[in-house]
């Protein structure tokens, strides 16, 4: 039998063990302290609105008010100023898009003057209201410049937009076009759709344009029975109401209908294909909107006159920039227009534009 | 280092740190994670902080608007005052606004700023023209300040309607942040409650392990199985100490239970060689029985012989049976216990006075002893054979003179006690037998001993003295002699 049966075993194994476990658990709780923060930090990366919009700093604010018809068209001309703007670190406000009350043109223009925005783009009504607001504007040092209707006999800097006469020429040029088009060419009744607040010198001068062309480059045709109607943009629906009464009114049907703004035009183009008086009314109508210009192309429209509203941005926003640089800017900045035929159209709807 | 703290370190403490710190883990995750939801609250709290100030402009300018308006209508100084107070807080309320915004939200805020301007302006040239009574003015004014309160009511309303958006799409993301930061914090409480559990047992079965070994050691013990296997014998917390205690008491016992297996087995060799002893004895005594003597009747006949030689003045014959008797009476006696070496001394010196009577002087007998040693014990009748012997086998049939030499003497811690004769001599295969102990039994029957045999006596002295070397035989050659020499320690 052995002397001493008692084996001593050391119990550095457990010692050791145990001394793991605590390092160990002191490692646990480390990592996965750390692994925390980290899915929180993570977490809170995720939170991009509680970090404030990136702190943009404007070296200006224009304020953007139009007239809230004719979209498409004023839409296009607010891209491009923005556009503009944008190079210029401004930023361009579209008052009647903020104010989430409907607005007169007015009310805005009085919100913006007294919000002493650095600049007003303005292409609203050309009333006698407006044309205070912005004499008070300019006053207080803020420019002003007005797009599409003009508002002379006020202070404003810049026009920028389409001489009132020469878009009658063009006017006119479709209606000699139709004439020629015909066999033996008799007078023409011509209505001139308007806005109800639209000055009467301004249809006048289109009036004149057009019977001065006539006279001029085809004397042998009669000079068209001319009929300014003007449109109520009153009222939500007015103008859709007002244009199909027109076309309801079949001993006044006129031969040609010119529509001075893409809402007229569109709201034509519709009611012609309502009432069936396709080839029977010839209209020309304004802005290169797609559905226009599809409308055309379907010989539904004779043709429309296309403003350029990316020009008419741009220029907006370069005449007040040169103002608020130099004090001075032109006060009539032309942008171009275009006919377009069916041809023309049809060209363009190709190359996918028209869209705004 | 840390190893040999931890192992001196009281299950106690040991406990307590295994205890502390999985509690201490999920203690500092909860005060983490608390922290965190809280932080995620006050922020969500934060979100509509902007809107509330919004809101906090909007009414002030009410409230200033009314104000003014009252003053208008009764132009009284309580009036007056509330108005002047509207108008401060409106300011305060405006400063309040201060830088909140960046982007488009910071455009919409410096309209309202300005027209706030414009608006204070305004109301306040209106309340001087009021208080200046210039009635017109103060009616164009309150027109005025009339529309421009409503454009910024607008304006306000917008921007709090646009911040409201972007807040409420703000306060979804946080919620739904706040959900995954519960879900984590469940799914990380989950795993380190699961890992402390199996911390907690490793831990503590890495203390309970010597305990639960040390009790089937103990449970071996108990049964018997001394081979046993103690961990942390030097372990200096309790279990290390009971553990070094244990095997200290383990080997006790063994040392105790070895100890104890040996003095029985002296004992048991003791026992066996008083059995032995007996048997001896009582082959004696068969033999004394085998002679069909009665002792007590041989000695009464044989003092009664001796008185009767007494009574006819035969000196000599009174002598020999005197001494006869003391013979025979010291061979009963003397059988199963120990006598001094003086006592054994004298017997021969009785033996060879009777041979000498019945051989008539032919044994000459020398002595030659030790005094100090006639005190030292030795088994009785053990002298006598060997000379009996020396008698009989010696010098019987020599022609010569036969000569026995008796002599005691020390060596060391032996005594030595010698006799010799000068008879015939001993073949060397005769004195191994004898040394052996096999073959030399007495043979009773056969000439005139007394029955007790050379093998009897060695056995004998070897019983008493527990030694195998008691005696050695020494004969050098056929009619040289033979000298037996019996040893004995001084002190059994």
């Amino acid at each position: 039998m052995n002397e001493s049966g008692v084996i001593r075993k050391p119990n550095k194994r457990y010692a050791r063990r145990a001394l793991r476990i605590i390092a160990f658990s002191i490692f646990l709780m480390v990592i996965v302290a750390i692994g925390s923060a980290v899915v929180y930090n993570s977490l809170q990366d995720r939170m991009p609105g509680i970090i404030e919009d990136e702190a943009l700093e404007y070296e200006a604010h224009y304020a953007y008010i139009v007239t809230g018809e004719d979209e498409d068209f004023w839409k296009g001309v607010y891209t491009a100023a923005c556009d503009e703007a944008s190079k210029n670190n401004i930023y361009i406000e579209n008052l009647g898009d903020s104010l989430g009350v409907n607005y007169e043109d007015t009310d805005l223009l009085r919100v913006a003057v007294n919000s002493a925005v650095d600049g007003i783009i303005y292409g609203g009504v050309t009333n006698s209201e407006a044309e205070e607001l912005i004499n008070r504007a300019v006053s207080e040092g803020i420019g002003v410049v007005l797009l599409q209707n003009d508002i002379e006999s006020s202070g404003r800097q810049s026009f920028v937009g389409v001489n009132n006469y020469e878009l009658g020429l063009m006017y006119a040029s479709q209606i000699a076009d139709i004439m020629a088009g015909e066999e033996e060419p008799n007078r023409k009744k011509v209505d001139i759709l308007v806005d109800r607040n639209v000055s009467e010198g301004a249809t006048n001068v289109i009036i004149m344009a057009i019977e001065d062309f006539i006279n001029e480059h085809y004397p042998e045709f009669p000079v068209p029975d001319m009929e300014v109607r003007g449109v109520d943009t009153e009222d939500t629906f007015s103008v859709e109401e007002d244009i199909r009464n027109i076309f309801l009114d079949e001993e006044n049907l006129p031969d040609i209908m010119l529509c001075l703004n893409s809402v007229y035009t569109r709201c034509a183009y519709q009611a012609i294909v309502d009432q069936n008086k396709v080839g029977e009314v010839q209209v020309v109508g304004y802005f290169a909107g797609s559905s226009i210009l599809e409308a055309v192309n379907k010989q539904i429209i004779y043709s429309t006159i296309s403003v350029d509203t990316w020009e008419m941005g741009r220029y907006g926003v370069q005449a007040l920039n040169e103002y608020r640089q130099t004090g001075y800017t032109n006060s009539y900045m032309p942008v171009s227009t275009q006919v377009i035929g069916y041809r023309e159209a049809g060209k363009l709807l190709a190359r996918g534009e028209g869209t705004t | 280092m840390i190893e040999r703290l931890w192992n001196r370190t009281s299950i106690q403490i040991k406990l307590m740190i295994a205890f502390f710190i999985p509690i201490a883990i999920i203690l500092v995750m909860n005060v983490y994670m608390y922290m965190n939801v809280n932080t995620m609250i006050a922020r969500i709290d934060e979100v509509y902080d902007n809107n509330v100030r919004l809101n906090n402009l909007a009414e002030n300018l009410t409230f200033l608007h009314n104000s003014m308006k009252e003053y208008l209508e009764n132009k009284g100084t309580n009036a007056l005052n509330a108005y002047y107070k509207a108008d401060q807080d409106y300011r305060n309320c405006v400063a309040d606004i201060g830088e909140s915004y960046s982007g488009t939200m910071a455009v919409m805020q410096k309209n309202i700023l300005n027209q706030s301007d414009r608006y204070l302006q305004v109301i306040d040239e209106t309340v001087q023209a009021k208080r200046g009574r210039n009635v017109e003015k103060y009616r164009s004014g309150f027109e005025e300040a009339q529309i421009m309160y409503a454009d910024l009511q607008n304006c306000i309303y917008f921007l709090n309607n646009e911040q409201f958006k972007i807040n409420t799409d703000n306060y979804y993301i946080l919620l739904s942040s706040l959900r995954y930061m519960e879900i984590i914090s469940i799914v990380i409480l989950i795993i380190i409650g699961l890992v402390n559990i199996v911390a907690l047992f490793m831990l503590t079965s890495s203390m309970t392990k010597p305990l639960t070994e040390l009790s089937k050691a103990a449970d071996r013990v108990a049964g018997g199985d001394f081979n046993v296997t103690i961990v942390n014998p030097e372990g200096e917390d309790e279990i290390g100490r009971v553990s070094r205690a244990f095997a200290g008491m383990v080997d006790s016992m063994q040392r105790y239970i070895a100890e104890i297996r040996e003095s029985m087995l002296r004992e048991s060799r003791m026992k066996e060689s008083e059995l032995k002893m007996q048997t001896r004895m009582r082959e004696a005594e068969l033999r004394t029985l085998q002679a069909q003597i009665n002792p007590h009747f041989l000695f009464n006949t044989l003092n009664a012989g001796a008185q009767l030689a007494m009574m006819e003045d035969a000196d000599r014959t009174t002598e020999f049976i005197q001494n006869m008797a003391d013979f025979f009476r010291y061979n009963i006696k003397s059988m199963d216990k120990d006598v001094s070496l003086s006592e054994e001394l004298e017997l021969v010196d009785k033996y060879i006075y009777i041979l000498n009577v019945r051989f008539d002087g032919e044994i000459h007998y020398h002595k030659e002893i030790d005094e100090s040693l006639n005190d030292i014990r030795v088994p009785g009748m053990i002298l006598q054979p060997i000379v009996e012997n020396a008698v009989n086998y010696g010098i019987r049939d020599i022609d010569r003179e036969g000569h026995i030499y008796l002599k005691t003497y020390r060596a060391g811690d032996l005594a030595f006690i010698s006799i010799s004769d000068n008879g015939v001599g001993m073949p060397s295969d005769k004195i191994d037998k004898i040394l052996s102990g096999e073959g030399v039994s007495a043979d009773p029957g056969k000439n005139d001993s007394n029955g007790i045999g050379l093998g009897n006596v060695i056995e004998r002295i070897r019983l008493f003295t527990g030694r195998d070397n008691v005696m050695d035989i020494i004969s050098e050659g056929e009619d040289k002699g033979t000298e037996f020499i019996i040893k004995v320690p001084m002190h059994v």
